[in-house]
C-alpha cells in the first residue's frame, strides 16, 4: 500500500511560475483555479527561506480564477481578457502563460489564445503546466523550454567567452541566488562571462542573447539535459554537463577542472588559483579537524540528507568525503530515473564499499521508521518537517532543503570553497545547539 | 459576453484556512485529496502550527498533514481509489480521532464525489471521517471551497449527551488569547474551540448551554449555527472585541446571555485603571496619523476600529460614516441559485496600491497576503493567526504601530 504524501516539497509544475518571476523584466500570467498561486507562494517562497515576493508572484500574480460557470463556457475568453488586462495594467518585456489543473482537464486552447497576441507583437508564450502531469523541476524545465522555443531568437553573432548557465531552480531551491552567485564568481575567475538568466542581474536582453554564447553549462545530475539537447539542436551551441555541484574544495576543484578545456585562464594561473584557494580551506579546516573527529557520545552518530537526489549527492559526497563523518541512510524525494542509475552510481560516495543507495521518501512517517531501524542518533539535512524527527532521535538538524519555514535566505550558499567552510560551521554549531 | 480587459490578482480559497485551523487540533489528521502542488500550503500550515507549539512552550512535532498526490493517471482512471488507500495508510499508521478530507480543483472536476468514499470507508475505519468539499465545481453553487452545510464536519465528532456540569462554548479561532485571559478571571465554566483546541472540546461542544462566537470567519459561523439548528445550542455572534469600546460591548453581551449581567464588572474596571495611562500615551502620539487598513472583509472594518480608538485616522477603503460595530453576519442561506457575490475581492493589489500612491498615509496595516510590493512607506505586516483583541491587543497594536512611525520619523515618541 502506498502512502500518501507528506511535505516533502515537491509541489507541482505550476510553481514553475517563480522560475518566470525569477527573470526580471518577465510576468507570470496564470490561468487556473483561485489559489493555485497563493498555495505555491507559501510552499516556495514565504514558507521556503523567506524569501518574499517579487512584484508579480504571491497574491499579486496576475491570475483569472476560474470557477465553474467559466469552465462550462470554456475560459478561453477569461485568459484573453486577464492577458489584455495585464499589458495595460504591468508593462513587460516578456509575459509567460501557464496553466493548473482544472483548465488543462477540461482542455482550454491556451495556445490559440497566446497567438493571437503574438500576432500582435506581443513578447507573449504559453506553457503547459498542470500539477497533476509533473513537479516543480520538470515545469521549470517546461517553461525554460517554451521560452527558448517561441521567444529567443537565434542565431545571433556568437560571443565566444559568454556562457549560458543553468541547472538552478528559482525559489524551489531556497539557496538559489546564493548557489549562483558562487557559480558566477568562479566562472568568472577563468575568463567566461556569465550570461545571468535569473536572479539579481538577470534580463530578458540576456535571455536572447542564449543563441551567442559559446557554452552551456548544466550543473545538476539530469535535470536540465533535455534542455541541453534543444539548445544544441536549436542554436548550435555545445554544452557541458557537471552533474555534482561544486560543495567544498574536492568538488570545486573536479568542478574547475572539468570546465578548464573550455575556459580563458591557462593551466598553470588556474592550478595555482586552486592551489591557494585549497590552502586556505585546508588551514581552516585543519584547525577544527579535532571537532568533527572527537568522540562524544552527546553527538549524532552519522549524517543523513533528506532532499532531492543534487543536494543528496553533493552534500553526502563533502560530508563523508571531506568532512569525514559518518554516513546514515540518505532519503531522496524524487526518484532516480532509470537511465541515470549508472551516473548516480559513479558520483556517489560509497558505503560498506557500494556506491550509496538513498532511500525514496513519501512521508515523514517512513522516515521516521527508517531512522528507527538504523538504530542510531542522526544528524539530518532536509527540510523544517524533519526538526521534530531530529529532536525525537536526540539528533540534530541543518535546514538545506525546501521547505525551509524557520529560516531566512537570502544569498547563503553551501556551494564552493567557502560553502563548505560555511556547511562544517553550521553543521558543528547546530550539533552543539547554537542556530 | 462580457469582452472587456479584466486585470484580476490571485484570489483564495476557503478551504485551506479552515483545514489550516483544523491541522491544529491534536488528534485530526488533514488529507488533501488532490495534486502535490495543492499542498504547497502544507508548508505554512506547518509553519503556523511549530510557531503555535513555540509560543504556546509545547513540544515540536508536526501536523498530521497528507496528500493523495493526484497524477495524469489518476484523472483519467478515477482517484477514488488513492484515497482509500491514504486513509487506510494514515489510520493504520497514526490512529488519529478524526481524519477530514480537503477536496481541491484536481479531484472535484472529475467529478469525484468524496462522501460516498468516506461513508464507504466508515466501516473499515471506526473514526470520524469527514470532508470539506471544494464547491467551486458543485452545481448550482457558488463558493470558495468550505460548504459546511451540505458535509458537516464536525457531525461525526460531537458526542452529545455527556454533559458534565453546565458550560459555553467560547469560539475563538484568532490564534490569541487576549479575551481568553478576560473571561478566565470569572466563574463561569467555558468550552474553548480554538486554535490548538483539544478534541474533547469539539466532542462536548453539543452539550453546552450556549456559544459565542468571537471571531466571524467562515469556520466559527459555520460551527456556531450548526450547532444551533442540530442541537439546539443557541448561538450568540458578538461584536468583535477591538479596541475598548467593543470588548466591553462584547463582555457584556455575554453577560447578559449567561443570566449574569455585572459578571465582568470589575474585570472591566480593573482593565480601565490598569491600560488608562498607556492608552492615553498612545492616543497622544497617533492622533490624526493617516493610516490605510489593507485587509480581507471584516479584518478591515476591525483594523479601522483599532484605528480610530487610537486616535488615528483610517483612510481607503474604509467608508466615512460607516458603522464600527461590526457582528459576524450569520452565515448566508441561499437558494439553489446561491449567494448573489462571488467571494473573491472586487479590488486586488494593483487597484489599492494605487489608491495608496495617489495620496500616501503615514502608515499601511496590511492583513491581506504578503505585501506584494515595497511600499516605501511604514508598512505593518500580520499574519493570519494575529488578532488584536481586547485592552491588550489594542496597546499592543498602537505600541507596534508608535514604534515603526517613530522609527520613520513620523511622530516622535
Amino acid at each position: 500500500m502506498n502512502p500518501p504524501l507528506g511535505v516533502i516539497g515537491n509541489f507541482c509544475a505550476l510553481g514553475a511560475q517563480y522560475t518566470v518571476n525569477a527573470i526580471a523584466g518577465a510576468v507570470p500570467i496564470v490561468h487556473s483555479g483561485a489559489a493555485c498561486c497563493l498555495r505555491l507562494y507559501e510552499g516556495l517562497s514565504g514558507a521556503n527561506g523567506c524569501q518574499g515576493q517579487s512584484p508579480m508572484g504571491g497574491s499579486a500574480t496576475p491570475n483569472d480564477n476560474i470557477h465553474r460557470h467559466s469552465l462550462v463556457r470554456g475560459s478561453e475568453e477569461d485568459l484573453g481578457r486577464l492577458i489584455e488586462g495585464t499589458l495595460r495594467a504591468v508593462p513587460a518585456e516578456l509575459y509567460v502563460v501557464l496553466t493548473g489543473c482544472n483548465v488543462e482537464v477540461v482542455g482550454d486552447d491556451v495556445e490559440s489564445v497566446v497567438r493571437r497576441f503574438q500576432a500582435q507583437g506581443v513578447p507573449i508564450v504559453a506553457v503547459s503546466t498542470p500539477g497533476f502531469k509533473g513537479d516543480v523541476q520538470a515545469g521549470h524545465e517546461w517553461v525554460v523550454q517554451s521560452i527558448l522555443r517561441k521567444f529567443v531568437r537565434g542565431p545571433r553573432s556568437q560571443e565566444p567567452r559568454l556562457l549560458n548557465l543553468w541547472g538552478v531552480v528559482p525559489y524551489w531551491d531556497p539557496f538559489w541566488s546564493g548557489n549562483l552567485e558562487t557559480l558566477i564568481a568562479l566562472l568568472e575567475h577563468l575568463g567566461f562571462q556569465v550570461n545571468r538568466l535569473f536572479g539579481f542581474g538577470s534580463s530578458v536582453e540576456n535571455w536572447q542573447r542564449i543563441p551567442a554564447a559559446g557554452l552551456n553549462l548544466l550543473v545538476s545530475p539530469w535535470s536540465g539535459l533535455e534542455t541541453m539537447e534543444l539548445l544544441r539542436r536549436r542554436f548550435g551551441t555545445p554544452f557541458l554537463h557537471c552533474p555534482v555541484p561544486p560543495v567544498g574544495a574536492r568538488d570545486t576543484r573536479l568542478f574547475l577542472e572539468r570546465i578548464a578545456p573550455y575556459a580563458f585562464l591557462a593551466d598553470k594561473p588556474l592550478q595555482t588559483w586552486i592551489h591557494n584557494e585549497e590552502s586556505r580551506c585546508q588551514y581552516y579546516l585543519e584547525r577544527v579537524a579535532h571537532l568533527f573527529s572527537h568522540y562524544d557520545d552527546s553527538q549524532p552518530d552519522g549524517f543523513c540528507v533528506v532532499a532531492d537526489a543534487s543536494k543528496v549527492l553533493s552534500l553526502s559526497r563533502f560530508l563523508s568525503g571531506e568532512l569525514g563523518l559518518t554516513p546514515g541512510p540518505q532519503f531522496i524525494t524524487a526518484p532516480i530515473p532509470e537511465r541515470f542509475q549508472e551516473l548516480w552510481n559513479q558520483f556517489a560516495p560509497t558505503q560498506a564499499r557500494h556506491p550509496l543507495t538513498p532511500i525514496l521518501l513519501r512521508t515523514n512517517f517512513q522516515l521516521e521508521q527508517e531512522l528507527r531501524s538504523w538504530g542510531r542518533r542522526p544528524f539530518l539535512l532536509g527540510n523544517s518537517e524533519v526538526r521534530a524527527l531530529a529532536q525525537q532521535f536526540c539528533g540534530a538538524f541543518l535546514g538545506v532543503s525546501a521547505p525551509l519555514e524557520d529560516q531566512l535566505v537570502m544569498n547563503h550558499s553551501y556551494w564552493g570553497w567557502n560553502g563548505g567552510l560555511r556547511l562544517a560551521e553550521d553543521l558543528y554549531t547546530t550539533m552543539m545547539g547554537g542556530l | 459576453m462580457d469582452e472587456r480587459p479584466s486585470f484580476r490578482q490571485c484570489g483564495r480559497c476557503a478551504a485551506p484556512p479552515v483545514l489550516k485551523v483544523l491541522s491544529t487540533y491534536d488528534e485530526i489528521a488533514v488529507l488533501l485529496h488532490s495534486g502535490a502542488g495543492c499542498s504547497g500550503s502544507f508548508a505554512d500550515f506547518q509553519r503556523a502550527f511549530h510557531q503555535g507549539l513555540r509560543k504556546r512552550g509545547l513540544p515540536l512535532r508536526n501536523a498530521l498533514l497528507f496528500s493523495t498526490d493526484l497524477r495524469e493517471i489518476d484523472l483519467v482512471c478515477g482517484p477514488e481509489d488513492k484515497l482509500r488507500q491514504a486513509l487506510r495508510w494514515i489510520w493504520e499508521h497514526h490512529h488519529p480521532r478524526a481524519i477530514v478530507v480537503g477536496a481541491s480543483c484536481g479531484s472535484s472536476i472529475t467529478g469525484s464525489d468524496i462522501q460516498p468514499v468516506l461513508e464507504e470507508m466508515q466501516g473499515e475505519i471506526p473514526i470520524p471521517l469527514s470532508t470539506i468539499v471544494c464547491e467551486l465545481y458543485g452545481k448550482k453553487r457558488w463558493g470558495g471551497g468550505f460548504d459546511g452545510e451540505r458535509y458537516p464536519v464536525f457531525r461525526d465528532m460531537v458526542r452529545p449527551g455527556t454533559r458534565q456540569g453546565e458550560f459555553y462554548n467560547i469560539i475563538d479561532f484568532s490564534g490569541g488569547d487576549d479575551l481568553q485571559r478576560l473571561l478566565r478571571r470569572v466563574p463561569v465554566q467555558w468550552n474553548w474551540i480554538t486554535r490548538f483546541g483539544t478534541y474533547a472540546s469539539l466532542e462536548r461542544m453539543a452539550d453546552a448551554r450556549g456559544t459565542f462566537r468571537i471571531t466571524a470567519d467562515r469556520l466559527s459561523n459555520y460551527l456556531a449555527e450548526w450547532l444551533e439548528t442540530r442541537y439546539g445550542v443557541p448561538d450568540h455572534p458578538l461584536h468583535a472585541p477591538c479596541g475598548v469600546q467593543a470588548t466591553r460591548a462584547c463582555l457584556r453581551e455575554i453577560a447578559s446571555a449567561v443570566g449574569q449581567p455585572y459578571l465582568f464588572d470589575a474585570v472591566l474596571a480593573e482593565e480601565d485603571s490598569r491600560w488608562q495611562s498607556s492608552l492615553e500615551s498612545l492616543r497622544g502620539q497617533l492622533r490624526d496619523v493617516r493610516s490605510y487598513p489593507w485587509a480581507m472583509g471584516l479584518a478591515t472594518r476591525k483594523l479601522a476600529l483599532l484605528m480610530r480608538e487610537l486616535g488615528m485616522a483610517p483612510l481607503g477603503a474604509i467608508e466615512e460614516g460607516d458603522v464600527w460595530q461590526e457582528r459576524p453576519r450569520r452565515p448566508r442561506r441561499h437558494g439553489p441559485a446561491g449567494p448573489r457575490r462571488p467571494h473573491f475581492r472586487p479590488r486586488g493589489p494593483c487597484d489599492i496600491l494605487q489608491e495608496i500612491q495617489s495620496d500616501p498615509p503615514d502608515l499601511v496595516v496590511m492583513q491581506a497576503g504578503p505585501p506584494s510590493v515595497s511600499l516605501q512607506m511604514p508598512l505593518l505586516w500580520l499574519d493570519d493567526e494575529q488578532e488584536f483583541f481586547a485592552y491588550d491587543g489594542l496597546v499592543r497594536f498602537g505600541q507596534k504601530a508608535a514604534g515603526l512611525l517613530s522609527r520613520s520619523g513620523r511622530i516622535l515618541v
